[in-house]
């Protein structure tokens, strides 16, 4: 069972940039992509375009942009934390914010980790490198 | 009320008795005067009709006396019953012996008193006299008489006819006082009245009827016009008093006014921080939103550039692979330009909390992060010990990042640099000072040092966005103080600043 990721993010080149940089540090694990909240938590509920999907299969690590459009990533949050299923699942944020009220309100939420997007690309890179290598191979887990 | 009874009495009264007592005493005197006449007049009378009966008694009894007859004699004396006041008579022969005696009445005792020369004496209400006969110049006997005046009898009379005149004189003056007396008293009265009333109702308007000229009339006059006086002032004050009132007033709504103006005012500040605290949501919200959105589009630019240096080697040649480092260079500078003009922005909105800082440690830990960051380079730090500040501590750190850190950038040509940090008076105020000996600047841009983005230096000499020390003016004057520079070009800088003393806990 391959673990997945999702990657809860609206804007498109971020997308794109967070897929090649896993992928240019050899991370193969699926992304699954949310392009806003409401889709999030539809993967993560089986709810309106996810209905149906099969709820046994959940990521293994969420990567959480804050700003989005529709639901935000605090309430995301909030609500993932709230459901039995989703509760024990690591949340790390990754946004371009580094005011101190959001990381704040993250880790008040249960976030796992919270890591700012930098601006240089290979920063970026070797931050996503670090990511997967400890959330998708060191870290252990609840099943 | 002080004073003998009479004092209090009143004027009515007073000129009673006045009168009264003046009758009396006048009466007094005149019947004393009168009674005093006479009794001088009786005396003498009295004694002129004595001594002529004793000269008549010793010339009918010489004979007697010369031929020793005591019969004829005590004959002659008999002759005295038609003269009543006698009342004895003694006749004494030369040698002084009691010859013949009379007495008017058989049971008046008569004690023959010894022979004395002439003349006459009173003794009690009678009044003797002794007479000596002469017989061809030779004493031969002596007439002794002895008369009652009846004196105090008739003073008695005198007494009681005085006290009846006095009693009708009483009388009289008492009715004719009753009736005079309103003359000098009526006119008082009225005065008196008229004050009573001016006092009573607090009416200045009367005014007493003079009836004369006298003292009582002057009297009435100056009681006038000082009412006259009182009125005047008393319409003075009056108008003084509306006057007061009006200004009090005028006052009162003045400050009903101000109240009013407060109230304006107060509901204004209210509406002003209201609006205040939209526009910080706002410019908060604008913040977060740059933090966000203007990054995310730096991110791409350079993420991308990369993809482009890397997945396009072959077709991209060394121009344009330069090129490309070029937009990396200025995106990378971009972020940081955001990201300190955020931190600008987070200094003027954060909420201060004041507390003792630590000045000396805290520019003991900044200076060994500083050498941490570059251990290559030999900087001899001089901090001051123990200088404790009263300030927002992650504001002045900032601050102390910010004076050290450029300090410690713009010394790094020198090969022997030095940074200090201490304390001095200047103005009576505690000044804090970081000096370095490095590159330093031109005094005449010294003012432009603490405007946001304002730079003495080129990037390609030393790096920074020209945001730190507007950021330290920012917090400086937050805390209330100041900070100013002092500097020479290749000689290096003294930054100074204050911090307001009054923060600090006595």
């Amino acid at each position: 069972m391959t673990k997945i990721i999702l990657l809860v993010e609206d804007n498109p080149d971020d997308v794109e940039l967070t897929v090649i940089a896993f992928k240019k540090n050899r991370i193969a694990n699926e992304i699954v992509v949310a392009r806003d909240g409401a889709e999030a938590l539809d993967y993560l509920f089986g709810t309106g375009i996810h209905a149906g999907r099969d709820l046994n299969i959940m990521p293994t690590l969420i990567l959480l942009d804050l700003k989005l459009p529709k639901l935000d990533g605090l309430e995301v949050l909030k609500r993932l934390r709230e459901n039995a299923r989703t509760k024990r699942i690591p949340v790390v944020v990754l946004t371009s914010s580094k005011e101190q009220q959001d990381i704040i309100e993250s880790y008040n939420l249960g976030a796992n980790s919270y890591v700012r997007k930098p601006v240089d690309f290979t920063t970026f890179m070797e931050a996503a490198k670090q990511l997967g290598l400890y959330w998708l191979v060191l870290n252990e887990p609840a099943h | 009320m002080t004073g003998s009874w009479f004092a209090n009495l009143s004027i009515r009264a007073k000129l009673l008795w006045i009168i009264l007592l003046t009758s009396i005493a006048a009466l007094m005197v005149v019947g004393l005067a009168i009674v005093t006449y006479d009794s001088i007049t009786f005396k003498g009378e009295k004694y002129q009709e004595l001594s002529t009966q004793a000269d008549l008694l010793g010339a009918i009894s010489t004979a007697a006396l010369v031929f020793n007859d005591p019969d004829t004699a005590k004959e002659y004396l008999s002759a005295l019953k038609a003269s009543p006041p006698v009342a004895s008579a003694i006749l004494y022969d030369g040698e002084g012996n009691v010859f013949a005696t009379y007495r008017r009445s058989d049971n008046a005792k008569i004690d023959p008193p010894p022979v004395e020369i002439d003349g006459y004496r009173f003794k009690g209400d009678d009044l003797l006299l002794f007479r000596t006969i002469y017989q061809g110049g030779e004493a031969i006997g002596t007439v002794y008489l002895r008369t009652e005046l009846g004196f105090k009898k008739r003073l008695l009379q005198y007494a009681g006819i005085v006290f009846g005149l006095l009693i009708g004189s009483l009388l009289v003056a008492l009715v004719l006082s009753t009736r005079l007396q309103g003359l000098v008293s009526r006119p008082l009265l009225e005065v008196t009245a008229v004050a009573r009333e001016v006092i009573d109702h607090q009416d200045y308007a009367h005014r007493a009827v003079k009836h004369s000229e006298d003292e009582v009339g002057v009297l009435v006059d100056a009681f006038n016009q000082m009412l006259a006086h009182i009125q005047q002032r008393e319409a003075a004050l009056q108008a003084a008093n509306q006057a007061l009132q009006e200004e009090i007033i005028e006052h009162k709504s003045a400050r009903e006014q101000v109240t009013s103006l407060n109230e304006t005012l107060e509901q204004r500040v209210a509406e002003r921080t209201a609006e205040l605290e939209s526009a910080n949501l706002e410019l908060e919200a604008f913040s977060y939103s740059v933090s966000h959105d203007l990054r995310a589009p730096l991110r791409a630019i350079d993420g991308f550039s990369i993809l482009l240096q890397e997945g396009y080697q072959d077709r991209i040649d060394q121009e344009g692979q330069n090129y490309l480092q070029r937009v990396r260079a200025a995106t990378q500078r971009m972020g940081h330009l955001i990201d300190d003009l955020l931190k600008l922005s987070r200094t003027t909105r954060s909420e201060m909390r004041p507390a003792e800082v630590d000045l000396s440690a805290l520019a003991e830990t900044i200076a060994n992060e500083l050498q941490e960051l570059s251990p290559d380079r030999q900087v001899t730090f001089s901090i001051t010990s123990d200088m404790i500040a009263y300030a927002d501590p992650a504001l002045i750190r900032v601050v102390l990042e910010n004076l050290l850190g450029n300090a410690w950038k713009f010394s790094r040509n020198r090969s022997e640099a030095r940074i200090e940090m201490g304390t001095m008076i200047n103005n009576g105020k505690t000044t804090y000072f970081v000096r370095d000996n490095g590159t330093g600047f031109d005094m005449q841009y010294a003012d432009r040092l603490f405007g946001a983005f304002q730079r003495l230096h080129s990037s390609s000499e030393f790096e920074g966005t020209g945001i730190g020390l507007a950021n330290v003016h920012r917090i400086i004057r937050r805390h209330g103080g100041q900070v100013w520079a002092e500097g020479k070009l290749d000689e290096g800088a003294t930054l100074y600043f204050t911090l307001s003393e009054w923060r600090k806990p006595s």
